[in-house]
């Protein structure tokens, strides 16, 4: 099961150069997404996680290469039996490292790792190749009123990708369109409109519509709704739940809000500070949370009864900045659990259940649950 | 929906425009309620109908056509027909100094010349020389400062160290060195002022670019798999429009006044109807007292006229185009 990647990132970081001073010196970066494995399978809506800032939104455009990763890569549609073979070779890799170093990174299994690369990751695509790609990939972005051209007419959003990858002109397009605009429940009456006429939930029904003109595979949510009211925020998760069954869509689902993502995924990944800490499908990770800081996210979601008392974890102080990550585990400056070893060694993300990772150097993570 | 699709190619023509017209209607009615725009609308529209009517409202004179001695001799070997150029012959050139007459209604200028006949077919001079500087300095800062901004790097401080040259020299000052260097003529003048602007809007437009090229919108063309001249014509361009567009109003006027000050110290050539010129060949005469006719008089309509029509002209484009800021203005609009 395991083996039907849809799209899947290895070891993705993202620095960003932090200049200061007149000469615009380059002084320190930001590592904004430092070392990232995520895997999307065909059909399933995967659930990222984590508080604003933490590298959910860089992670979403280096997925889509929208900005181009520092390291790491980004494969589309690697067949089971090469991702198997890549892990075997990563394996040996880590095992042979003085063998592949002394070879200056050009032994055989660099070599076979490289081809690899050059077949099925994004980074090896032209430009061209890469515009091209991006039929089968698309973005929802967060700030709907932000994401819509102001000059452009709905019908012109709604068509531009079709008319980008030369798929319909004319007449053709604006049948497509109306489809479209049908679709996400607008009718062919707006098409001659300016954005600033819509709604934000209006707004973002277009953003999705344009998304969805091309027929994608993979749609990358990015915090859709969290700039919408609560009630247009259900309409639009549902609709979204409805277009993922009848168009086959494969979802990665970015939201710092729980309860939504808990509502659309079928597995969740927990951010911190640009790194994945914690991973799990959605009912282990939201019954039996292991990390200190999902427990602290989980036990911060607002229950409408008053009676029912939680055990709570409030999450103390604030995310350390992620020009200047704190050593050892990230975490360790919030976390009650601390322990000397975590202000040294960072804890690396490892399977503690069948399809639970985490990354915590307690063994099962703070195991008094409800305490 | 039927209504939506079908109707063929111009029923959807018609209706894209529908939208687009009711966008220009919203615009010219939030432009109204500015009352100094309208005086600015009223004040171009006045020099712009001059401009058009100059050959109903000041027909050359065929008899009054008389050899300059201050016009070189290739201008009178051909000359050029009034209309095919902002450059004209000057008429009535009989070396009398006269008050308003009926044939000479704003009077004459020191060597007998129409004033009238100068100042209305300078309407069109000035139009012409606004029109062409900004137009063409507006459209190589344009395309220049997109490409500069959206591409940066190197392409990017390349140009801008090209423009660090051209903006550390006083534009006034450049055009001069510009005109000094080539002939004396207006033609060089409009070259000089272009070489002179054009930074400006490079600047201005890179600028607007920067911060245009990362919204949220423009990301979005990227994902769709637009490629780079789709974003930079139909996504970056129109939206980085606006300060252009009230830079250029305000800058129509600037560029006229500029010119007339290069005409003033005698970078023109003589023979032509250009306000600055004409205010330049009057200013020997404010303090003088001429008798005609029996009268002294001060000979003020020689720079006055010439004078009142600059600061029509300079007055409407300002005013205008300090409208136009208030209606573009991102902040007060949606």
């Amino acid at each position: 099961m395991d083996d039907s990647a849809l799209i899947e990132a290895r070891g993705l970081r993202k620095h960003f150069p932090m200049r200061e001073g007149l000469l615009r010196r380059q002084t320190s970066w930001v590592r904004a997404v430092d070392g990232v494995d995520l895997c999307i399978r065909r059909g399933e809506t995967v659930g990222l996680v984590g508080e604003s800032g933490c590298g959910k939104t860089t992670v979403a455009r280096c997925l889509l290469h929208l900005i181009r990763p520092t390291a790491g890569h980004v494969y589309y549609r690697m067949p089971g039996e090469v991702r198997r073979r890549m892990k075997e070779l990563e394996h040996d890799l880590e095992g042979h490292e003085e063998a592949e170093k002394a070879s200056g990174g050009h032994g055989p299994v660099a070599a076979e790792m490289a081809s690899i690369s050059e077949r099925y990751s994004l980074e090896a695509m032209s430009a061209r190749q890469l515009r091209v790609q991006r039929r089968n990939m698309q973005m929802v972005f967060q700030d709907p009123y932000a994401s819509l051209n102001p000059r452009m007419l709905v019908k012109d959003l709604v068509g531009e990708p079709l008319l980008v990858h030369g798929m319909a002109r004319g007449e053709d397009l604006d049948a497509r369109v109306v489809e479209l605009m049908e679709m996400v429940g607008l009718s062919a009456d707006h098409m001659y409109r300016y954005p600033h006429e819509f709604s934000g939930g209006q707004r973002q029904r277009i953003g999705i519509a344009r998304a969805l003109s091309l027929r994608p595979e993979l749609v990358v949510l990015d915090e859709p709704t969290s700039a919408l009211d609560v009630s247009v925020q259900a309409q639009i998760l549902n609709m979204l739940n409805e277009l993922q069954s009848e168009l086959h869509l494969t979802y990665l689902f970015i939201s710092h809000d729980l309860s939504t993502v808990r509502y659309m995924s079928d597995r969740v990944h927990v951010m911190y500070l640009g790194k994945i800490v914690e991973s799990a499908t959605a009912a282990q990770l939201f019954e039996a949370p292991l990390h200190p800081y999902t427990r602290g996210l989980i036990s911060s979601i607002p229950v409408p009864d008053p009676s029912r008392r939680r055990g709570k974890v409030p999450l103390a102080g604030e995310m350390p900045s992620p020009s200047d990550p704190p050593r050892g585990c990230r975490f360790h400056t919030r976390c009650k659990h601390r322990m000397p070893r975590c202000e040294i060694e960072e804890p690396p993300l490892i399977e503690v259940a069948r399809d639970h990772f985490l990354a915590c150097h307690l063994p099962n993570g703070t195991d008094d649950h409800g305490a | 929906m039927a209504s939506a699709t079908g109707g063929g190619r111009w029923e959807r023509v018609r209706k894209g425009m529908r939208p687009r017209i009711r966008e220009v209607r919203r615009s010219m009615f939030l432009l109204r309620r500015s009352p100094l725009a309208i005086v600015g609308m009223v004040l171009i529209l006045f020099v712009v109908i001059i401009a058009v009517l100059a050959p109903v409202l000041a027909p050359p004179l065929p008899e009054r056509l008389q050899p300059d001695p201050s016009i070189n001799r290739m201008d009178l070997q051909s000359p050029k027909p009034p209309g095919s150029n902002y450059t004209f012959q000057y008429l009535g050139t009989d070396g009398q100094l006269r008050s308003a007459t009926i044939s000479y209604p704003f009077g004459t200028g020191e060597s007998g010349e129409d004033i009238y006949y100068g100042v209305i077919w300078g309407a069109r001079t000035s139009l012409m020389i606004a029109i062409t500087i900004v137009g063409i300095a507006a459209l190589i800062g344009l395309i220049l400062g997109s490409i500069a901004g959206y591409y940066g790097g190197v392409i990017d401080e390349a140009l801008m160290r090209v423009t660090d040259v051209f903006l550390s020299i006083p534009s006034i000052i450049l055009a001069l060195a510009i005109v000094a260097v080539l002939t004396r003529s207006l033609d060089n003048i409009v070259l000089a002022m272009i070489v002179a602007w054009w930074p400006a809007y490079a600047r201005l437009v890179r600028g607007q670019v920067l911060s245009i090229k990362e919204s949220a919108y423009v990301e979005s063309a990227r994902a769709i798999g637009a490629r780079g001249w789709r974003i930079i014509f139909r996504h970056i361009m129109p939206n980085s429009i606006s300060p252009m567009l009230v830079a250029v109003t305000m800058d129509m006027g600037m560029v006229v006044l500029a010119a007339a000050g290069l005409s003033f110290i005698g970078f023109s050539q003589p023979g032509v109807c250009e306000w600055g010129r004409m205010i330049s060949a009057g200013s020997e005469l404010i303090f003088s007292q001429v008798l005609y006719e029996g009268q002294v008089y001060n000979p003020y309509w020689a720079w006055v006229f010439p004078g009142a029509f600059i600061f029509t002209f300079v007055m409407g484009f300002n005013l205008l185009g300090d409208g136009l800021r208030d209606l573009l203005d991102p902040r007060t609009r949606r």
